[in-house]
């Protein structure tokens, strides 16, 4: 019998802690225990058999930390040793014991101890790499499971998942370390973890370490709520202490053997423990699983619901309407479209940023622009969003490759928009739903279109959901869009998608989402239009519209709409949002010619009257004349007045922020009327390589964009080689690298020399904390700058000469 | 505890980091901006810290755990902990959000990301401050006397040492503080710091960071900015 027949037969029991076990041998502090199993197999032996005699079904190789970052090259050897090691003590095992229930071995993996991009330095793939060698080396050796566990971040256990996956036929079960407040380190909440994880196609998910049973009791409770998945709890054996340099944990084993028969009662499947549980705890648990008999084993109680997810918030579907946000899409937008060309990544994660202050709950991404790697693309802007925002993300792209690239890399369980009743698109995008576990739309079209009755939309929904259902994508992660089209060109069919959504409602019983602004082009007034058919729309069952939040109309369409149909209980949210309107920032408009206050604006930071006059000033200047004869001089003065002092770094930054504001407006205009885009010359920044600080190259950045330079950002912890790459392309010849500490200008000079040798003509600008003139001199820059000031004169010069 | 800590909160470091010198008034409406950012900064922050002391053998140049094979090379540590039996590693952060939240204001409102940067600078040393009175307070290391802080980077005691007392204190693990190649802590807002234990008063005390380089005894620093310190 395997494993996985087991799990579904009776609660499993696994062991107890490694590492107690080993210190209590006289593990030297600072040696890497993995090693034992070649310089001391018998003690590793020795524990393993005590665990199976006090009763453990699974136990775990000493593979924890046996990976590459940690050993070197040597991870095959020490997988190989430590299975060893547990074959041999279940072989001991079975030979005393000729009646023996099956036992099996997991191959034991813990994080690898280094945070993953973007919150950290380590790149997905990199990590994707070390858990494969691990995984293969385990199955190798002769595993029967792999035992993902005490991860704190879900992205670095959905990489550590889909490796093993990928690369082993194993069972693979995942576990998570929470703290008290419910949240992993990283920011993760129990629903959230459920919701990624579950879709993975894990064999258990469950909780270790961290705290003890008792701590335990609520994270269990609550993911016995939310999924079908069987769940697994390895508590410690209780709180920890140090005493003597060695942790040490509470031990109250009546409670830890109380609590684990609860747990068996409320259906939990696999039981163990962790840090600082014995034999004593195996045997308890095994009592509790005894004494019941097999058939209590409860089927989880739980109601499937449609939710995505970002790595630390859920949404759920039909608690309330969820607002897609669209604006991340180049369709019909052309300052997006110059934005993604460009790679302007810091415009496309301010709309972001926007959405969901105007109240989106999830955000449509496309980066369909020709021309581009829109895979690679994609990947980037995903990470970038994650990097500042929480709310889930829908992937929206007609390539294969780009959805993939998007789901695969997304740190969450996003929405794929889209598939359709084509064969080929069914072929190609309903897999990918189901490896990721992502949420899919299905837009009821297919190879002869779009019906234009309700009857045959309804007929590719039914088909769309039939199929994913066949492939095991579950009910609740599929979305169907009923599609609008425009009351301009076919009235009389935009009622039909109205019927379709109560159809696919009713009769489908899955989510419904619509793109609804399409239904108003080529009419005036289009918001009135696009209010009336979200209204019959939500009123027909629609849960989630993907509109523009920008659009405060439709957006209280939604919240009024809520009201009436009795979702909003006492028109709470309503009440809410629309009860105490926040004062907006005066503009003042004065009888001043338009230059002055454009002048006024910049000065004083004053983004909204910025926003206005500069509209003043594009009826009087050229946008070029307006740079150079208002702009500059305006932004020269405040920088002046900063080096001197009467100005500080937030009043720098507020002038920016003005004159950012004023020049998306003169970007719009250039691109409405096909003038050349504004572009003093191009300007590279990284912060250099190892370096993770990048507060102060943000701010150069700002004000640089300002004086219109072209601005390729590389971000922080940039390789030598990224910086000489980028450099070549885009034809860059003034750059400027940051470095905070001291230990990474050694970065900042080993790029200096790349540069030197590959790319003569760059002239080379180096700022930050502990940077100086001499310094700058010695690592081989052409100019220090001590800020961003500074970088604007040198710049200048620079781009003069 | 958040109430506590905003009683070590040094609002002049604030400005300090904010480029405020003291000979020109600060406007109403940037103290209302720092107050604004200094609320969420503290409403972000999770809050968590770990701590352990070990049996410590001072040379002239290196600091030796006794029970364990680590050595930190260092002459100005040296110094500072000469008169000390034990040594006391600690582990701070403020956590991701905070992180995250700046950055997120960088791209919208830089002039509000840049003081919420520094609020979540100050409060992360407020933080550290308050836990060294705690331990006094509550005689965390019974009768010993404790030494002001120090931490890697601080002198010829190298950034990357950061790595070593991170591993020693499991902190990937109990606090979910990871270091990079070179020592830098991620989530930024992390500190890692030392102190002494002695059974005597302390007679070497460095003044170390109190924000101004140009005071600092210790030429050589990760921290030192510019040629003079600023």
């Amino acid at each position: 019998m395997g494993f996985r027949a087991a799990l579904g037969e009776r609660p499993l029991i696994f062991d107890g802690a490694m590492g107690t076990a080993l210190q209590k041998k006289d593990l030297k502090l600072g040696e890497l225990p993995e090693k034992l199993c070649i310089t001391h197999p018998s003690v590793v032996t020795d524990i393993h058999l005590a665990y199976l005699n006090a009763g453990s079904d699974v136990i775990s190789a000493n593979t924890f930390g046996a990976n590459a970052l940690k050993l070197g090259s040597d991870v095959a050897s020490v997988i190989s040793a430590a299975v060893t090691c547990a074959k041999e003590a279940r072989n001991l095992y079975y030979a005393q014991n000729p009646t023996h229930q099956q036992k099996f071995i997991a191959l034991d993996v813990g994080p690898l101890g280094v945070l993953l991009s973007p919150m950290g330095t380590l790149s997905f793939d990199d990590a994707y790499d070390y858990f494969k060698e691990q995984a293969i080396a385990g199955e190798k050796a002769g595993c029967d499971l792999i035992l993902l566990e005490t991860f704190t971040d879900l992205y670095e256990a959905k990489c550590a998942i889909l490796a093993c996956k990928e690369h082993t036929d194993l069972p693979v079960l995942c576990t998570m370390s929470f703290e008290t407040s419910g949240r992993t380190f990283t920011g993760t909440d129990v629903e959230t973890m459920v919701t990624v994880l579950e879709g993975l196609g894990l064999d258990a998910i469950g909780f270790n370490c961290a705290f003890g049973a008792q701590e335990m009791l609520p994270l269990i409770r609550q993911a016995l709520s939310l999924t079908r998945c069987p769940i697994m709890v390895q508590p410690n054996a209780g709180l920890p202490k140090v005493i003597d340099q060695i942790t040490v944990y509470e031990k109250n084993l009546d409670v830890f053997s109380e609590m684990m028969n609860r747990f068996v009662d409320m259906g939990v499947s696999i039981l163990g423990g962790c840090c600082g549980t014995e034999t004593e705890h195996i045997e308890s648990i095994k009592k509790a699983v005894d004494e019941r008999a097999l058939d209590v084993l409860k089927i989880q109680q739980y109601e499937p619901k449609p939710r995505v997810a970002s790595y630390a918030q859920t949404v759920n579907f039909g608690d309330k309407t969820i607002v897609i946000g669209e604006r991340i899409n180049p369709t019909g937008k052309k300052r997006l479209k110059e934005a993604i060309l460009n790679q302007e990544s810091d415009y496309i994660l301010r709309e972001a940023i926007l959405q969901v202050e105007q109240g989106a709950d999830v955000l449509d991404v496309n980066m369909g622009v020709p021309g581009i790697d829109e895979p690679r693309v994609m990947r980037e802007i995903i990470m970038r969003i994650q990097s500042v925002l929480n709310v889930p993300l829908q992937i929206d792209a007609s390539k294969v490759a780009s959805i993939e690239q998007g789901v695969r890399y997304y740190n969450g369980k996003p929405i794929i928009n889209s598939v359709n009743g084509k064969r080929e698109s069914l072929d190609q995008v309903l897999p990918i739903a189901k490896k990721y576990g992502a949420c899919v739309i299905g837009l009821t079209l297919d190879e002869k279109g779009i019906p234009s009755d309700a009857a045959g939309r309804f007929e590719i929904a039914k088909r769309i959901v039939d199929e994913a259902l066949s492939i095991g994508i579950p009910r609740e992660n599929i979305f169907i869009d009923c599609l609008a089209l425009t009351a301009s060109a076919q009235q009389a069919d935009v009622i039909e998608t109205i019927k379709t959504i109560e159809r696919v409602k009713k009769e489908l019983r899955v989510a419904t989402v619509l793109g609804v602004s399409n239904v108003s082009f080529g009419l005036p007034a289009r918001e009135g239009i696009n209010q009336a058919f979200l209204t019959l729309a939500l009123h027909a069952g629609l849960d989630a519209p993907i509109i523009n939040p920008g659009h405060a109309l439709m957006m209280q369409s939604i919240t009024a709409t809520e009201v009436l149909l009795n979702r909003d209980q006492n028109s709470k949210r309503y009440i809410e949002k629309y009860g105490n309107i926040a004062k907006q920032e005066m503009v003042i408009d004065t009888n001043e010619e338009a230059v002055t206050n454009f002048v006024y604006a910049i000065k004083n930071g004053l983004v909204e009257q910025a926003k206005v006059s500069i509209l003043k000033v594009l009826a009087e200047k050229t946008p070029m004349a307006i740079v150079d004869e208002v702009i500059i001089p305006s932004l020269n003065e405040v920088g002046l007045n900063y080096e001197a002092g009467k100005l500080f770094l937030p009043q720098l930054m507020q002038s920016a922020e003005a004159v950012q504001a004023a020049f998306e407006i003169l970007k719009a205009q250039l691109l409405a009327t096909g003038e050349a885009p504004i572009n003093r010359g191009k300007i590279l920044l990284a912060t250099v390589y190892h370096d993770v600080h990048d507060i102060g190259k943000n701010i150069v950045k700002v004000v640089m964009e300002n004086y219109g330079y072209q601005i390729y950002d590389l971000g922080k912890n940039v390789p030598p080689q990224t910086v000489l790459d980028t450099c070549l392309k885009h034809d860059v010849k003034l750059l400027g690298l940051s470095a905070l500490m001291t230990t990474t200008v050694v970065s900042m000079k080993e790029t200096i020399m790349l540069l030197r040798e590959k790319c003569h003509d760059v002239t080379i600008v180096v700022g930050g904390a502990v940077l100086s003139p001499e310094i700058a001199r010695e690592i081989g820059a052409d100019f220090y700058a001590k800020d961003a000031s500074e970088m604007v004169k040198i710049a200048t010069r620079f781009f003069e000469s | 505890m958040k109430d506590e800590i905003m009683q070590y909160v040094s609002y002049d470091q604030i400005l300090r980091y904010l480029h405020y010198n003291e000979t020109i008034e600060v406007e109403a409406s940037m103290h209302q901006l720092i107050q604004e950012a200094l609320n969420e900064a503290l409403a972000l922050a999770t809050f968590k810290s770990h701590f352990q002391h070990e049996v410590v053998e001072v040379k002239e140049t290196r600091v030796t755990l006794s029970n364990r094979t680590t050595v930190f090379e260092s002459k100005d540590l040296a110094t500072f902990v000469k008169d000390a039996q034990r040594l006391v590693m600690a582990g701070v952060t403020l956590g991701h959000a905070i992180t995250k939240r700046i950055e997120n204001r960088m791209l919208i409102k830089p002039s509000y990301g840049i003081v919420l940067d520094a609020c979540a600078s100050v409060i992360a040393d407020a933080y550290c401050d308050y836990l060294q009175d705690q331990m006094i307070e509550t005689q965390a290391f019974g009768d010993y006397y404790i030494s002001q802080r120090y931490s890697p980077g601080y002198g010829d005691l190298k950034l990357s040492e950061n790595k070593k007392i991170a591993e020693i204190l499991a902190l990937d693990k109990k606090l979910g503080i990871f270091t990079t190649d070179y020592g830098q802590l991620l989530p930024e807002k992390s500190v890692i710091f030392i102190l002494g234990l002695s059974e005597s008063p302390f007679k070497t005390q460095l003044k170390t960071c109190g924000g101004s380089c140009e005071t600092c005894l210790l030429k050589h620093c990760t921290y030192r900015r510019g040629q003079n310190g600023v």
